[in-house]
Formats: C-alpha cells, sequence, structure tokens
C-alpha cells in the first residue's frame, strides 16, 4: 500500500523525528507483557494543519492490543483491543488544534464496547505544539483506564523535561492537563486474547498525526 | 549516544515506587533516520519485536494501487495488486514500467502506436457511491515540439470493462470524466500545455462540458516531474458535477508533487495545494440507466509518444 508510517522530521521543531501517521496501526510487541497490574502509555504528538473539519469520526487510539496481526482499526477486524480512542464525529479546528473528546473502549472482532462515558473534559491535538497522552491501563474487575492530557487552555510546547516529569508520577500533575477519573471496561484476556502488545491507532490520511516519543513503564 | 531521533521505548519492569529512578534516563536517544519506515525499525528497550505499521484504509480511501508489486515491463493484464479493487487491471497498449528517469518510480506506462491505449480496473464497491475522487498523477514522453491532432488523455470512470474509453476511434461503453481537449498541446521547456474539459462519452460521441481551464503535462525533457491528475465526480438526476485539477499555475517552473503534497489534496474534499490548480466544475448530463453504470476506473492516452500514470487512487465522499 502506498501510504504508512513514516519517520519524518517533526515540522517546526528542529532536532526531533517522528513516526508520520497516515491511517495505520503502529504495533510492537512487549517481552514482559504478562508483568503488570497497570500499564502506562505515554506518547507526544501532534497533528498536521489539516481540513476545517475531518470527518468520519477519525480514529486515534492508544492501548494495547493481542498480538500483531490484527490490531485495532475503526473499519477492519480486531483481534483483541483495550485502550482509548477519540470520540467526535467531526473535528473542528479551533485556531491551531482540534478538539476531541474521548472514550475507553475494547474491541474483539468487529464489536467495540465502550465506556459508559466519554472522560469529562474536552481534548485537543495542536498543530504546531507537541502535546502529551498517557494511557494507564489497570487490571482488574472491569478494567480501569485512565488518561492524562491538554485541557483547553494549555498553550504550550510540551517538553522533553515535561515529558519526564509526568511520566514518571504515579500521578501526572501539570498546569491545564487532566489526569482523569478512571472509565471501566470489562476486559476477557482468557477469551479474547492476552494484551501484550503497545498500539497507536490513527484512521485518517488527512491530517496526518506526528508521534515523537512513546514509553512504556510497569505503573503496578 | 545519538542524538535524538526516533519514536520511544522500553518496558519500564518495575513497580510503582521505582518509577521515578527512570526519569533521568535517556530512553527516546536511538537512531532512527528520517524518512524511514517505520516498519521493522527494532531501536528502544523491553520490546519483544520490532515495529510493525499496519496500513489502514481511510474510511474514504477505497481503493488504491501503487504498482510497487509489478515486474517493470509486463503488460498491466491481469496484474492485481492494490486493495479496493474487484478483479486485475485491463490494458491496451499499457505495460508496467519503472520512469526511465528515476528506476524507483513504478508507472502503468501507455506506449501506441495505433492510436488507442489505455488501462482500466473495476471498483470492488461497483457502483456503490455518490461522490467519487479518482487520481493519479502524470508525466509524458518528450517529442520536442507541440503536439497537435486533438491529442487525448483522460481520466474517469466508466460502466464496466468491455468497452472502456481508450481512444476517440474505438467504441466506449459509457465514461465521464477529464479529458483533454484542445487542437494543439503548447510545447514548454518541461511541460505541456492543454485545455482540459468535463467529458461524457457514449458510443464514439464525446460530449464536452465546454469550458475549459489549462493543465499542465510535464515531459521527459526536463527533470522527473510528475502532476497531479485528478477528477472528482458527485452524481445528480439528471446531471453529474465533474470538478478536476492538475498542475498549473503562473510560472514556468515547477517542481515534483510528492505523496505528501498530494494525500491533501486527494482526502480532502475542499482540497486546494500548492502547485495545482482547479480546473473547473461543470454540470454535465449523465443517464447512467440508458448508458450503463459507472462503476470501473479508467485512464486513457491515445498518442504515440509515452505517458507514464504514477499511482492508482480512489476516493469516495458518500
Amino acid at each position: 500500500m502506498s501510504v504508512y508510517s513514516q519517520h519524518q522530521i517533526v515540522t517546526g521543531v528542529s532536532a526531533t523525528s517522528a513516526a508520520r501517521l497516515y491511517c495505520a496501526s503502529l504495533v510492537r510487541q512487549l517481552n514482559k507483557a504478562n508483568t503488570w497490574t497497570t500499564l502506562r502509555i505515554a506518547t507526544r504528538l501532534n497533528v498536521q494543519n489539516g481540513p476545517a473539519n475531518m470527518y468520519d469520526t477519525p480514529y486515534f487510539a492508544l492501548g494495547l492490543c493481542s498480538g500483531q496481526a490484527l490490531p485495532m482499526s475503526r473499519q477492519g477486524n480486531t483481534d483483541h483491543f483495550v485502550g482509548v480512542r477519540t470520540n467526535t464525529g467531526t473535528p473542528a479546528e479551533v485556531s491551531t488544534r482540534y478538539n476531541f473528546t474521548f472514550r475507553a473502549l475494547k474491541k474483539v472482532s468487529a464489536t467495540e464496547t465502550l465506556a459508559a462515558s466519554d472522560y469529562t473534559a474536552t481534548g485537543s491535538f495542536h498543530q504546531t505544539l507537541r502535546w502529551p497522552f498517557f494511557v494507564d491501563i489497570t487490571r482488574a474487575s472491569p478494567y480501569s483506564l485512565k488518561v492524562f492530557y491538554p485541557g483547553a487552555s494549555f498553550a504550550v510546547d510540551y517538553s522533553d523535561s515535561d515529558f519526564d516529569t509526568d511520566f514518571a508520577a504515579a500521578t501526572p500533575s501539570r498546569t491545564n492537563c487532566v489526569y482523569s477519573a478512571a472509565r471501566t471496561v470489562s476486559v476477557d484476556e482468557g477469551a479474547n486474547g492476552t494484551l501484550d502488545t503497545v498500539n497507536i491507532y490513527w484512521s485518517l490520511l488527512y491530517p496526518y498525526i506526528d508521534l515523537d516519543r512513546l514509553r512504556v513503564a510497569v505503573l503496578a | 549516544m545519538k542524538p535524538t531521533f526516533g519514536i520511544g521505548r522500553a518496558l519500564l519492569n518495575a513497580p510503582a515506587t521505582a518509577i521515578a529512578p527512570y526519569a533521568g534516563n535517556p530512553f527516546d536517544l536511538f537512531g532512527y533516520s528520517a524518512g524511514d519506515a517505520v516498519e521493522g525499525l527494532a531501536g528502544g528497550e523491553g520490546w519483544l519485536t520490532d515495529w510493525v505499521a499496519n496500513d489502514v484504509p481511510d474510511t474514504r480511501f477505497l481503493a488504491e494501487d501503487d504498482l510497487s508489486s509489478y515486474t517493470n515491463g509486463t503488460s498491466m493484464s491481469g496484474l492485481s495488486g492494490g486493495s479496493g479493487w474487484s478483479g486485475g487491471w485491463s490494458q491496451m497498449e499499457a505495460t508496467k514500467q519503472a520512469d526511465a528517469g528515476a528506476p524507483t518510480i513504478d508507472v502503468i506506462q501507455i506506449d501506441t502506436a495505433f492510436g488507442l491505449g489505455a488501462a482500466w480496473r473495476k471498483l470492488a464497491i461497483g457502483t456503490d457511491w455518490t461522490r467519487i475522487r479518482l487520481i493519479s498523477r502524470i508525466r509524458c514522453e518528450d517529442t520536442g515540439g507541440a503536439i497537435g491532432s486533438t491529442p487525448r488523455i483522460a481520466i474517469g470512470i466508466c460502466s464496466g470493462t468491455t468497452n472502456p474509453y481508450q481512444g476517440d476511434t474505438d467504441f466506449t461503453d459509457h465514461f465521464v470524466g477529464l479529458c483533454a481537449n484542445d487542437a494543439t498541446w503548447s510545447r514548454f521547456s518541461d511541460r505541456y500545455n492543454a485545455d482540459m474539459d468535463g467529458l461524457v462519452r457514449v458510443g464514439t460521441t464525446n460530449t464536452f462540458a465546454g469550458s475549459t481551464g489549462v493543465g499542465w503535462i510535464p515531459h521527459t525533457g526536463t527533470s522527473v516531474r510528475y502532476a497531479p491528475f485528478l477528477v472528482d465526480i458527485t452524481k445528480g438526476s439528471p446531471n453529474f458535477t465533474v470538478f478536476a485539477c492538475v498542475s498549473a499555475g503562473a510560472t514556468s517552473s515547477f517542481g515534483d508533487v510528492s505523496l505528501a503534497d498530494m494525500t491533501p489534496i486527494a482526502a480532502n474534499p475542499e482540497a486546494t495545494f500548492s502547485g495545482a490548480a482547479l480546473l473547473g466544475s461543470w454540470s454535465m448530463a449523465v443517464d447512467e440507466a440508458t448508458n450503463g453504470y459507472l462503476d470501473t476506473f479508467n485512464i486513457m492516452w491515445a498518442q504515440s509518444n509515452y505517458c507514464n500514470f504514477r499511482w492508482a487512487w480512489v476516493f469516495r465522499f458518500k
């Protein structure tokens, strides 16, 4: 296929490069997949200056999937995915950002099971500023998912040191950022597949997303 | 230690109380190079595998073929790479080639000695579309002078795979798209200029919209450049709306249209981009019930110098 994730220089950010996602589901399997109770997946990203309104409920999804064969996708089948995705039908360009709501979910085969409600705060992806998006997943009954992302008043580039600080904090705390209350999803890894693979997904060809940091931590 | 390149790494296999010590570690400092495909990159620690990049179609990205899976010099007949198609390619004087000036560029080359040339391929969705966008990029052989006798180049959608648009001397079941409609193409140092127009063709009758815009067709007399060749068709009753975009501009210098240039215009229904121009928007009477339902991607070139078509992309805006 002629569109795929490429590693690119992030526009406007010198000496930084990123995975550029065009309709791609990036996966990589962890080498100690089952030794966690709470796992943090931390990213930093920005979005291309695209159309006035995106379309067709674009999915940015971050979480874990089972194996690498059928990861998260909006239209196709997915072996097993648990994480958080955007949940806005036609995200509008507001100044130099796109605003989204977020929802925890699982997807098994073609069926999505969404958490009962979106995370409370609206979040954004910025066109020129690199902003964080973290997901913390806790194995429990049901599984519990928290997210960390900029709120409406966040307006600065999220630096390497910001990333380091918040990544290392059990409860990330930063002015104008949100560390959400948990949302829950019932998950059955025994039946649907062990969640052993980090999965980042973006559903659109235009605009693309540049993702320049990714770390994973076992919190518990 | 290499400078900051690369998407990051690391499973920190440590309890919560041990998070803090990792903050000082250089997790993201490993040497991927800009421009690499992410697929197969293997930097970092804590991973069992390399990165795998699964291509997942855009919700509007209907069909594509980047031609990369075919052997150079083979007929396009039956080649079936890409996705979103029903069956393989059919062709008249069309072969898979690499661009003579850039061997990494995969193209459909139409090179005809007797005035009929085309490639066509049916869409998997058949007629299930309301608005469809058909895209390629083009570059033709330089003849060294102007080209007369009303040369044709076209991109559009035809009905079925039996009688596509292969040239004006051949029978066509039904075709709607963009077509050059200019008695003589003017030659410049880097391109030909040709008036382009909306076309509905039934049988051997061409019905042009009658309002043209100038399109640029890069030629081989200069550095390798491909220009967008795009037509966007919206069903109506009784008229279809056709708009088109090709390279055109105020100067004689223009660059190659890259993937990065092309993706915004391809996926964006209100697309415009630097170096290209909206040729026109035409309302044209189309009768699918009588003349055949439009379901097949169709490119056409009916001249003795060759033309390269790079990519076949189709988007649907329902």
